[in-house]
């Protein structure tokens, strides 16, 4: 799955991009307005409007010469749609239920890469940071199980591998030290899942 | 079932001897770098590399000679979904994998240096695959 555009996992097409930028916002668009938004011809867009308008989904409002769209809420199928848009922020909350219930603990454990930032493609692993406590032997069989049990619910949900990034405690002095790029990068973009939060870490780095 | 489409190859038994015979060829490289890499570790990761390169043929030979496909995918990863469907010992085999990419990728990062220990997990990793391969192939 693409974590970025969820819906394209079931619609490809116009349509989804078009649900996608009406449940991003309560904000009623022009259809010139959502066609730039979704980065789809104005045409395309009218189409998929006028039908959408049509079964009810898209309520339209003529306001002087233009008409402006909003995703109906409270259609039946709205709750589908936001829920598909909305395919990230679950996933996030499946990781921190799961991350957050392990019988060994992570001193830190965040999404990092292209899934942290929104912009991977369905070949993107679904990038972790896992700091592993250094009293935590890494072939401890706890461990071991959970890490595992983890890349195979992320694989299950998306269809992507996990990209797990195990480090050891004890690493984080060399890190606070070196310094590498993806120091940098963590800080910007990680979403964090389980235990100490990104910025605490990096000030320890 | 394979969970998600997978980009395979078909193969048999010729194959899987001969991806165990690279398998077995590229553990030996590995583990000729790390002595040498003992003990300034100059040449760790290229042991770690070579150790997961090892890993991927020992997986392609247990695929071939149980699936009769092996995995074509650039994302290693892509070879644990069919380690996986091996049984018994696919799901142990494919944490080994697993584990073996992992640690190649958390150095490429940056967020590791290969360190001794890493290296020698990296190795034993490997070893397990192409024992597991053996195995795979004498049944």
């Amino acid at each position: 799955m693409d974590v970025s555009k969820p819906f394209a996992a079931i619609s490809p097409g116009v349509d989804a991009d078009v649900l996608v930028v009406l449940a991003g916002s309560t904000k009623p668009r022009s259809g010139r307005e959502l066609a730039r938004r979704a980065g789809r011809s104005n045409t395309g867009v009218q189409h998929v409007l006028d039908r959408l308008v049509k079964h009810g989904l898209v309520y339209r409002e003529e306001v002087g010469r233009t008409c402006i769209y909003e995703l109906n809420r409270d259609h039946l199928l709205a709750p589908i749609v936001e829920q598909m848009t909305g395919a990230r922020t679950e996933l996030i909350r499946r990781l921190r239920e799961v991350i957050g219930a392990w019988e060994a603990p992570s001193v830190h454990a965040s999404l990092f890469g292209s899934a942290a930032r929104g912009d991977g493609n369905t070949s993107s692993d679904i990038d972790l940071l896992i700091v592993r406590p250094a009293d935590v032997d890494p072939d401890d069989s706890t461990w071991r199980d959970q890490l595992d049990r983890l890349a195979d619910s992320v694989r299950r949900w998306t269809g992507n591998n996990a990209g797990i990034a195990e480090v050891s405690e004890d690493e984080l002095p060399r890190l606070r030290k070196d310094r590498p790029p993806v120091v940098e990068e963590v800080g910007e973009d990680a979403v964090d899942l389980a235990g100490e939060d990104t910025r605490k870490l990096l000030r320890r780095l | 079932m394979a969970r998600k489409q997978l980009r395979t190859q078909a193969c048999g038994e010729p194959q899987a001897r001969q991806r165990l015979g690279h398998a077995r060829s590229l553990l030996e490289v590995a583990e000729l770098a790390a002595d040498v890499s003992d003990p300034s570790l100059e040449y760790g990761s290229v042991a770690a590399s070579v150790a997961i390169l090892a890993g991927i043929a020992a997986a392609d030979a247990a695929s071939c000679k149980e699936l009769g496909k092996r995995s074509r995918s650039k994302n290693h990863h892509d070879a644990e979904a069919l380690l996986e469907q091996i049984t018994p010992g696919g799901k142990r085999a494919a944490s080994q994998l697993r584990q073996l990419i992992d640690i190649k990728d958390t150095a490429h990062y940056g967020f590791i240096d290969v360190t001794a220990a890493q290296l020698k997990r990296s190795l034993r990793q490997a070893r397990h695959l192409v024992e597991f391969a053996e195995e795979v192939i004498r049944r």
